[in-house]
Order: C-alpha cells, then structure tokens, then sequence
C-alpha cells in the first residue's frame, strides 16, 4: 500500500492508516520540533499537537502536495505558536516573579531560554530558526518556506541569509 | 558588485524579484559571501537530526501503533471504477437486448432494368415491384463518373 492509498483511507477516517502514513516521517517532524524549540518533552508536546492537527485537516489536504512537507509545516506552526506563548509567559514572569516566588530574586536559570543545550540554533529568532531548520534539514525551497511561515519569499530567502550570517559568527566566536 | 551592498540591499531593501535574483546569485557564487555565511553541513551538525532520534519512542499513542491497516475502508478511485465497469456492463447487455430483437426482413421485390446502348450507358426502369405491391425508384449520381445507385422504396399509399 502506497502512500497515496493510505492518505486517501485516512482521509476517509481510518486512524490505522493514518499511523502507517505517519510511521515514516514522525522522526522528521520530532526533529524539526526539537530544533525549533530546543527541548525533548516540549518537541514530543509539539510534535503530536500537529499530528493531531494533521488527522483533522486531512481531508484538506492536497494530493498534489507532498504529505512530508504539509506535515512539517503544521508541525513549525505549531511550534512558532508555542515559543510565541513562551515569549509572553516568560515577559509576565520576569515582572512578576519576585511576588510569585516569595520576594526573592528571580534566578536566572528560571526565566532563561533554555540555552543548557548550548546549541547555537536557539540563539536565533524563532522564524529565522523555523527558516534555517525547514530549508536545512527538510529541503524545504524558499517559496515552500514563505507559503508556511507566512511570508514573501523575499521575506523567507533574507530569514535564511540572516540565520546563515548569524551562525557564522556565533561558531567563530565560540571557537 | 560590492559585497557590503549585496548584503545591505538583500537585508534592508524590498526588492524586485529580477533584482533578487541577481542578488541571491551573488550570494551563491562570491567566495566572500559565502565565507560569511555558515554551510548546510555545518547548520546540521548544529541541529538534531532524523537519525538521532531511533531510539525516540514513537509519538503515536500504542493503541495506534505502527501496524499498517488490517481493516480498510474502499479507496475512492474503485468507486469511480465500479460505477464504469457497471455503466459498461449496462451498455452491453443493452445492445445485445437490440441485438436479440430479429431486424425488420428487407422486402424482396423485382426490378427490370433495360439497358438501352452498351456505348452510351443510358439506362431506363421500366417497373419496380417490392413484393406484390409497386416500388418508387431513387436514383442518385454520387459525381463519380459511370457510377449511378439505384434504390427502391414502397410507394405510400
């Protein structure tokens, strides 16, 4: 059974056939998530929000697209809502932490960005981060990258230029 | 064309798409801008890859699991086929019901056609009969030359 066969069963609501679709290409999307937002537990939370996601628009899908890059699409979304909520919740808590945590001083460690990782991808702007992983390790083009994110494709190539540039200089200067 | 307004212009500037282009085909082959810019190899090594993730439990619920379908619904092409192949079989079974149905029998009559002059082909019907009963000749010259067609059909009464 080919994949076009097992898009046209899940279309039709056959969950078993959505999980061989997604069988081949989870790891992708886990990768992508992992990548975007630097966190196994949070990449895992992402990643099956979008599959969810995927099974309830599959009926929306185009045959004509390719299965892997729709997925991975969604699956960046998602993960550009969730480092936007992130953003926000950790703008709060910079401001109200010392009632929150008893008067004392809010520690680092507790409102940073998860650098333990020390990947330098993290350092980068979520849509330049989205841009790099969609066109670096998914070959997504940049006018696959701007109809994802949103944007021109002007928009999308200088998302890749300044991504590129900026992990240039962040590998130098870690060296 | 100056790298520094390469850079500037790919940045800063909403650009035409020919101008974009020009400028991404710099980017593409100047050794200088590439040297500013890390390479895909490099990003990867940065990043977690597919091939890292084999021993990542599956992020599908285990009630799902990686099984392929055992019970599947029909696809939707083999409905269109069906429908054909029903739509055909109707056809036929129509045309052999017309096939069946005996034809009406050609009426056998009797004509007498005189020639007049082998040389200059010029011929009369004298009587045209369809069974018992008298015919009305048709004739038509079709433009080929020698070449007349004759036919007979029952008068009305």
């Amino acid at each position: 059974m080919d994949e076009r066969d097992l898009i046209r069963c899940a279309q039709l609501g056959d969950r078993d056939a959505f999980a061989g679709l997604v069988s081949s290409h989870e790891k992708k999307l886990l990768a992508l998530c992992w990548n975007m937002l630097g966190e196994r537990e949070e990449a895992r939370d992402a990643a099956q929000e979008a599959l969810l996601q995927a099974f309830e628009n599959l009926s929306r899908f185009d045959a004509g697209r390719s299965f892997v890059k729709w997925l991975l699409g969604i699956g960046a979304k998602r993960c550009l809502d969730r480092l936007r909520r992130k953003r926000t919740f950790l703008r709060i808590f910079k401001v109200h932490a010392g009632e929150w945590l008893g008067g004392g001083e809010p520690r680092p460690e507790a409102v940073a960005e998860n650098e333990s990782t020390g990947r330098l991808l993290l350092k980068l702007p979520p849509r330049e981060r989205a841009a790099i992983s969609l066109a670096v390790f998914d070959d997504f083009s940049a006018r696959e990258i701007a109809a994802t994110l949103g944007c021109a494709e002007n928009t999308a190539r200088v998302h890749l230029f300044n991504a590129r540039l900026k992990l240039k200089k962040e590998v130098a200067d870690g060296l | 064309m100056a790298c520094k307004w390469v850079c500037f212009a790919f940045r800063a500037l909403p650009l035409p798409a020919w101008r974009t282009f020009l400028l991404d085909r710099h980017i593409d082959h100047c050794p200088r801008c590439r040297g500013e810019a890390l390479d895909d190899e490099a990003i990867r090594s940065l990043g977690v890859t597919p091939a890292d993730l084999q021993n990542e439990p599956s992020l599908l619920p285990p009630a799902a699991g990686r099984r392929l379908p055992r019970r599947r619904a029909i696809p939707f092409d083999w409905r269109y086929a069906f429908g054909a192949l029903l739509a055909v079989t109707l056809l036929g079974a129509l045309v052999a019901l017309f096939r069946l149905t005996p034809p009406e029998p050609i009426a056998q009559g009797t004509v007498y056609v005189t020639e007049g002059d082998a040389h200059v082909r010029v011929f009369a019907v004298i009587e045209a009969r369809i069974g018992d009963e008298p015919a009305r000749p048709i004739l038509f010259k079709p433009g080929q030359p020698g070449m007349t067609i004759v036919w007979f059909e029952k008068t009305k009464n």
